[in-house]
């Protein structure tokens, strides 16, 4: 079993957003909580949809399907939010369908934008997942998402 | 509070639309009628036009800001930190949040932002 493939072995949150399902590891899921209203940024991107405060600290909320250019929805209640050296962020969630074990590989599924801190494909119980990379999505916002 | 968190001397509430944003009482030098030369806000939020009837630039030394309504809450409050994710936005103007009326308030740097939306604009027009 190469590293990679064991990487994903470990168990994983898996969660939709749209029509997508995403994964993280379960040790950077902090919670999932349910979304105050939210408050818009000035100059914010489209996939920043707005900030809480959670337990004493801002949370930027980050809808997926936005980043990935589909069309907007602002369906969503829930969010999952994800830790990790970079911060933490709310990512906008449709369907949260708990933690699994997935198979299959761990391969950047791009070279830019969201989809070069994606890894896949990869199986859950529910269906093809693409397994963010944290750190790399992290940074990635950080830069401005572009 | 938290311990990390810096405490700001009150600040300028303003209204942007259906939007919110605040700034340091310290960074307003005057309150006037809007001007056309300078920038309404509400381009931040995608708004293009100023609420007429009680719109009010806030002037600073380099130029100034038009937003739809303003009022000064005067108390000390916890200034809670900029996300990593949006550091970056309004060319680093962001300085952080407020909780004022059970709200977040995003605080932000007047000189600093008139300085991006000049670039932004100039930008534009180049």
């Amino acid at each position: 079993m190469t590293p990679r493939v064991a990487e994903l072995h470990r168990g994983h949150l898996v969660f939709s957003c749209g029509a997508s399902l995403y994964a993280v590891p379960a040790e950077t899921a902090a919670e999932v909580v349910t979304l105050p209203a939210l408050t818009r940024v000035p100059g914010a991107p489209v996939h920043l949809v707005g900030v809480f405060a959670h337990r004493g600290e801002v949370l930027p909320v980050v809808d997926l399907a936005r980043l990935s250019g589909r069309p907007l929805d602002d369906g969503f209640k829930r969010a999952v939010l994800v830790r990790s050296t970079g911060g933490a962020v709310a990512l906008t969630a449709t369907k949260v369908l708990g933690v699994s074990q997935l198979e299959g590989q761990q391969e950047r599924l791009g070279d830019s934008g969201l989809q070069a801190h994606l890894r896949g494909p990869a199986r859950a119980p529910a269906g093809e997942v693409a397994v963010i990379d944290t750190d790399g999505f992290f940074d990635f916002l950080a830069r401005g998402g572009a | 509070m938290s311990a990390t968190d810096t405490v700001v001397e009150g600040v300028v509430l303003c209204r942007v639309g259906g939007d919110r944003l605040a700034v340091l009482p310290s960074d307003v030098v005057g309150v006037e009628l809007p001007d056309a030369k300078c920038p309404y806000a509400g381009s931040l939020f995608d708004g293009t036009t100023p609420s007429p009837a009680d719109a009010r630039l806030l002037r600073h030394e380099l130029s100034g800001l038009v937003v739809d309504a303003l009022e000064v809450h005067a108390e000390p409050l916890s200034l809670m930190r900029v996300p990593p994710a949006l550091r970056w936005v309004v060319g680093g103007a962001l300085m952080g949040f407020v909780q004022v009326g059970g709200s977040l308030w995003p605080v932000v740097s007047l000189p600093a932002l008139s300085r991006h939306l000049s670039a932004r604009s100039g930008a534009v027009r180049s």
